[in-house]
């Protein structure tokens, strides 16, 4: 009953010189970084799933649920987002095809009507608080402002990461992937906000 | 290896590594002096427990000098609520998926490294921020947080509800959210590395039961944990805008109705939020732990894991039905009739396939050619305090015998047994096995034993009274039970479980002992001390940059034990070294 570990022994136990282990490619046949990426968005799809939950309970719960949203508004917002995110496509296909300048342009294009996106939004908040719409005055104007606020800094870190790509490409330093999970990562802003324009503004 | 590479200084090596095993032994170092801290924390609880308002000796000079030296109420509240987070959040959850996390897992799959070695790095610095963030409770205005690891609100959310619910509170949730964060980007390494970065031949069945626990436990941390994150976000925006997601209507706090506009939201939100999330994380602070224990069971019985397969199912089940039962925490919350028995039934279920781990475990060792190390002590200590700490979950489970047992001493003893005789006990074990491979040292095996039978002796004195101290009906969270007539008779008990608790803690001390030991003067082990068969063990102890020496191809499965031909009574993973 061998009860203690053995011990070192020279002949077998010391390293062996010059080799390096290589990083292995198991699983599904995607790059490592974009697999990532899906399972990082999954998880943040379970962060907004457990705010839209708290949405559900208190408006479901809640007897006088007042949203004083202007529609033309959100259309913009909606039309501003989706469009960004058309134009990361547009970029990713440019890049596919070999035309990296263009794919750059189509990149910043992206970033600055995600970034035209937080101005309105920011104009929208302005006058809803001026009206009277504010976090603190009911539970609606919580939940308004705690969604729309949430997805805004996703929108902001989309801004930058768009950019950032955008940049980096003219430079001739990144690889495409880069550029193709920054436009992975604006579909998926882009999906959130239909869900909160759909439940706040038209529902 | 790292023969070729250039030596890097000390920073560079040990404190600003991208290495998954620095970043590991990271991790376990932070996160033990946090077991550490909490530790002392309980034996203060227990102090007053046992001797309520009673000048503390030495230590009450130091700490509660400027209060007469005992133990105030508001500074009782703040030591349980600090307490349980410790242990919970930066203590046993780390200790897990930090330390062992990322250790073991790139080890165990053959792989070099993490998938995203600098984010595993900006992991544990957000970790260390996030710990900052809550020990900084201690110095503010008011005092740490007082509203239990769980920060139900109105207490949790109205800073005028108690001393610690000012800045004290606000720091709590900040280091909630911020760890979050910190989880989030682990589990998402530690995933990614299991399904990409396995080395040729190691299919899924082909992986050791401790990489199922790690990457079914970071699994429900991805899905869970932002749920919790995004109902922090709530509760911060309750505490910081004024906004009232948590505050009912017409309450009224020290009778005065707090300065909130539009309440009228709704407390018991949050811990639809708050257990949605934490009762995944008491899988996650189990799970793993099994997966060590599988394989200490089976190296230290020289025997294959009895049903590999039906245990990968039990721990996927075990996960998958542990998103669907959180409401077992709120049977007395007001759930309702429907839901109660719903959420009674969905929790009964867990025990079946948790039963299933436990008669594969049995029946891993039996018949065995057991080597009674330290590690399989503590493995085997593991296996009898689970199944102590998973029977009384099930009474717990059941709806009325619930209603009379919630919030007493009784859940006490649940979660300890499962939680420290389970999940600690199983560290320990995991310590004395994969140590020497970290260190390139043994342990002191007699020291290890014995440090393990007063731990399990320990342990028992002091939770096995709880349950008893539960279903005479005292409460938890009271700072003084002799104000209650009908716990007078208890007092003894109580005095007896303090004192065993000051044992038990000072007992520990055979561990650090050990530990220091054996890092100056411990053994010298080889690749391979305890004559497994997964692949850490084909790395030297401690491995070098990029863990192997050699290319790995994998031929077999974790447990190929006991076929006695020849000289060896078992076959590596990775084909055998020529
Ligand atoms: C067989 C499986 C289990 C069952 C059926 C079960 C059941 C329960 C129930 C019904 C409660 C609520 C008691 C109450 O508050 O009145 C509870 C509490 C608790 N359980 Fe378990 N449990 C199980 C396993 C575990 C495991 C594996 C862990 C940890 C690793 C754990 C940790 C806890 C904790 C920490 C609490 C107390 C939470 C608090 O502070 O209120 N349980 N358990
Ligand atoms: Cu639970």
């Amino acid at each position: 009953m061998a009860t203690v570990p053995l011990p070192y022994d020279a002949a077998i136990d010391a390293p062996l010189d010059g080799h390096v282990a290589t990083a292995w490619d198991s699983g599904p046949p995607v790059e490592t970084g974009r697999f990532g990426t899906w399972v990082f968005l999954a998880s943040e799809a379970f962060f907004f799933g457990g705010l839209l939950a708290a949405y559900f309970v208190l408006r479901g719960s809640s007897k006088a649920w007042v949203e004083p949203l202007s529609f033309g508004l959100g259309f913009t917002l909606t039309g501003l987002l989706v469009a960004s995110s058309v134009c990361a496509s547009i970029s990713v296909r440019r890049l596919r095809a070999g035309a990296r300048r263009s794919g750059s342009n189509w990149m910043l294009c992206a970033s600055f009507l995600a970034l035209a996106f937080l101005g309105v939004q920011a104009f929208e908040w302005r006058e809803l608080a001026q009206e009277g719409f504010t976090p603190r005055g009911s539970l609606a104007g919580a939940c308004f402002y705690i969604l729309t606020g949430a997805h805004g800094l996703h929108v902001l870190a989309g801004v930058v990461w768009l950019a950032g790509s955008g940049v980096v490409l003219r430079s001739g330093a990144a690889r495409t992937l880069h550029a193709e999970l920054a436009a992975l990562y604006q579909h998926f802003v882009d999906g959130i906000w239909l869900v909160l324009f759909t439940l706040l503004y038209l529902l | 290896m790292s023969t070729g590479a250039p030596r890097r200084g000390f920073l560079r090596t040990w404190i600003f590594s991208v290495d998954h095993k620095v970043i590991g032994l990271q991790y376990l170092v932070a996160s033990a002096t946090m077991l550490l801290f909490g530790g002392l924390l309980a034996m203060a609880i227990r102090w007053q427990l046992a001797w309520p308002w009673t000048e503390m000796p030495i230590v009450g000079q130091l700490v509660f000098g400027d209060v007469g030296r005992v133990i105030s109420p508001a500074a009782y509240t703040a030591l349980f609520t600090m307490h349980g987070t410790a242990m919970v959040f930066f203590a046993v959850l780390p200790l897990l998926t930090g330390a062992f996390g990322n250790y073991l897992v790139p080890l165990l799959v053959g792989a070099p490294d993490m998938a995203f070695p600098r984010l595993n790095a900006a992991s544990f610095w957000i970790f260390l921020g996030a710990m900052g963030l809550f020990l900084a409770g201690f110095f503010v205005e008011g005092g740490a947080a007082e509203s239990g690891w769980t920060a139900y609100p109105p207490l949790a959310t109205l800073p005028s509800a108690a001393p610690g619910s000012g800045a004290g509170q606000t720091l709590w949730l900040l280091a909630i959210v911020v760890l979050g964060v910190s989880s989030i980007l682990n589990s998402l390494n530690a995933v990614v590395t299991v399904v990409k970065m396995r080395a040729p031949g190691m299919t899924w069945m082909r992986l050791p039961l401790t990489v199922w626990g790690l990457l079914v436990a970071a699994a429900l941390q991805l899905a869970a944990l932002p749920v919790l994150t995004a109902g922090g976000v709530l509760q911060l925006s309750d505490r910081w805008i004024g906004t009232a997601f948590y505050t009912p209507a017409g309450l009224l706090v020290n009778s005065v109705a707090p300065e909130v506009a539009g309440a009228g939201g709704s407390p018991l939100l949050w811990q639809h939020l708050f257990w949605f999330y934490s009762h995944p994380a008491v899988y996650v602070m189990v799970l793993p732990a099994m997966g060590f224990v599988s394989d200490i069971l089976s190296v230290h019985s020289r025997k294959p894991v009895f049903g590999y397969k039906p245990m990968v199912w039990a721990m996927s089940s075990i996960a998958g039905l542990g998103l669907m039962v959180w409401g077992h925490h709120m049977f007395t919350s007001g759930l309702g009739f429907e839901m109660g028995r719903a959420f009674m039934l969905s929790t009964m279920l867990i025990a079946l396939p948790s039963a299933v781990k436990t008669f594969n475990w049995i029946a891993t060792i039996w018949g065995g050619r057991i080597r009674l190390t330290a590690a399989m002590c503590f493995a085997l200590g593991f296996v009898a305090l689970f199944v102590i700490g998973g029977l009384s979950g099930l009474w717990l489970a059941a709806t009325p015998v619930d209603v009379y047992l919630h919030d007493t001493y009784l859940v006490v003893a649940h979660f300890h047994y499962i939680v420290f005789g389970g999940t600690v006990l199983a560290v320990f074990g995991a310590l004395h096995h994969w140590l020497p491979k970290m260190t390139g040292r043994a342990l002191s095996e007699t020291l290890g034993r014995w440090h393990f039978l007063g731990t399990f002796v320990g342990l028992n004195c002091v939770f096995l009274p709880m349950h008893q101290l539960g279903i005479a009906g005292m409460i938890r969270r009271t700072a003084d039970p002799s104000v209650y007539q009908l716990y007078e008779h208890l007092a003894p008990l109580n005095r007896f479980v303090t004192w065993s608790a000051f044992a038990l803690a000072a007992w520990q001390l055979l561990f650090v002992v050990n530990v220091l030991w054996s890092l100056r003067s411990g053994t010298r082990v080889g690749r391979n001390p305890w004559e497994a068969t997964t692949l850490e063990w084909e790395a030297p102890s401690p491995p070098g940059h990029g863990n192997f020496d050699r290319d790995l191809v994998i031929d077999c499965g974790p447990y190929e034990y006991g076929d006695a031909a020849g000289a060896r009574d078992f076959r590596p993973q990775a084909r055998s070294r020529s």
